[in-house]
């Protein structure tokens, strides 16, 4: 080997043993307010449920309480997830954040039961992506 | 070996770049982009009640976690509402580092000096007016361009709204 290529062959071990630690990525999930929410929802029963066991199923006081004219109340849960993922270079990084929010509505009647239950299914399989650019 | 003056100023460069660098980090967040999806096609004027909107997509949803919910916003989320606001929210930031060397370390630099510029945005709102007996009397759609601070000006952003009142209209 000659000494032009044995010195480019060195630079280059030396510069990919600098950058390869330096290569990483890293991923997070967060769960926001509500563990498992699709099964405490399953919980409530329309007709069944009272206003004080609500509490109690999905392990949180509501996110609020409205009142829904002429005398009902709506529980307001919100719940969701995070994904994100970052690749990470020495000198670029690309990460990319992926939430998805919903909402529950209990609506409680003049008697303290459950009279009907609404609640959005957006925040499951939320993709895992790092590109930032383009499209969604 | 003696290099000459081009090669040593590469490697004092490169030099540079590895020992008291900058690196970059470009991120994006989307909130509830679902709501980019959403048929708006199927939101009749006149003809679409607030029971089908329940049913097809769900109550609509904040693009903030809780505790940030005030009780105004709240009454946007009730089925007794006149108003549904479904929101797609997205930030975009592009943030700098200077880095600075920590020999020794596990991670052999530290950043320093972040400077971060940061865009945030309602990029996509569809909102649905009810009269009252819970039928849809109007839709809005609006989006905008969010942009990649510094590089963008916010003056650059694209920003559209449609709107439609008309009975049996829907937005496409």
């Amino acid at each position: 080997m000659s000494n032009r290529r044995f010195r480019a062959l060195a630079i280059a071990v030396v510069v990919g043993s600098l950058l390869l630690p330096a290569l990483g990525c890293s991923m997070q999930r967060q769960r926001i307010n509500i563990e498992n929410p699709y099964t405490r929802i399953g919980r409530v029963n329309v007709g069944e449920t009272r206003e004080e066991e609500l509490t109690a199923i999905f392990g949180t006081a509501p996110s609020t309480v409205v009142p829904i004219p002429p005398d009902k109340k709506g529980w307001v849960y919100t719940y969701g997830d995070s994904k994100t993922w970052m690749l990470g270079f020495i000198l670029l990084n690309f990460q990319k954040t992926n939430t998805g929010i919903d909402s529950a509505i209990v609506v409680v009647d003049r008697d303290g039961v459950v009279e009907e239950v609404r609640h959005g299914t957006n925040s499951k399989d939320l993709p895992w992506q790092f590109w930032p650019f383009g499209g969604e | 070996m003696r290099l000459r003056a081009p090669a040593r100023v590469g490697l004092f460069v490169l030099a540079v770049c590895l020992f008291f660098g900058t690196g970059c980090i470009y991120s994006k967040r989307i909130t509830n982009a679902h709501v980019r999806d959403l048929d708006t096609g199927r939101i009749v004027v006149g003809e679409t009640t607030v029971l089908d909107v329940l049913d097809s997509w769900g109550p609509p949803a904040p693009t903030e976690p809780m505790g940030l919910l005030r009780p105004t916003d709240a009454r946007t989320f009730v089925p007794s509402a006149r108003i549904y606001r479904y929101v797609s929210r997205e930030m975009r930031c592009a943030s700098f580092l200077a880095a600075a060397p920590i020999i020794g370390a596990p991670v052999p630099v530290a950043p320093l000096l972040p400077f971060v510029w940061c865009d945030d945005q309602p990029a996509y709102v569809l909102v649905l007016e009810f009269d009252g007996q819970g039928v849809v009397k109007r839709v809005s759609k609006g989006t905008t361009q969010v942009v990649w601070r510094p590089w963008n000006g916010g003056g650059d952003r694209a920003v559209e709204i449609q709107t439609t009142a008309r009975r049996g209209r829907s937005l496409r």
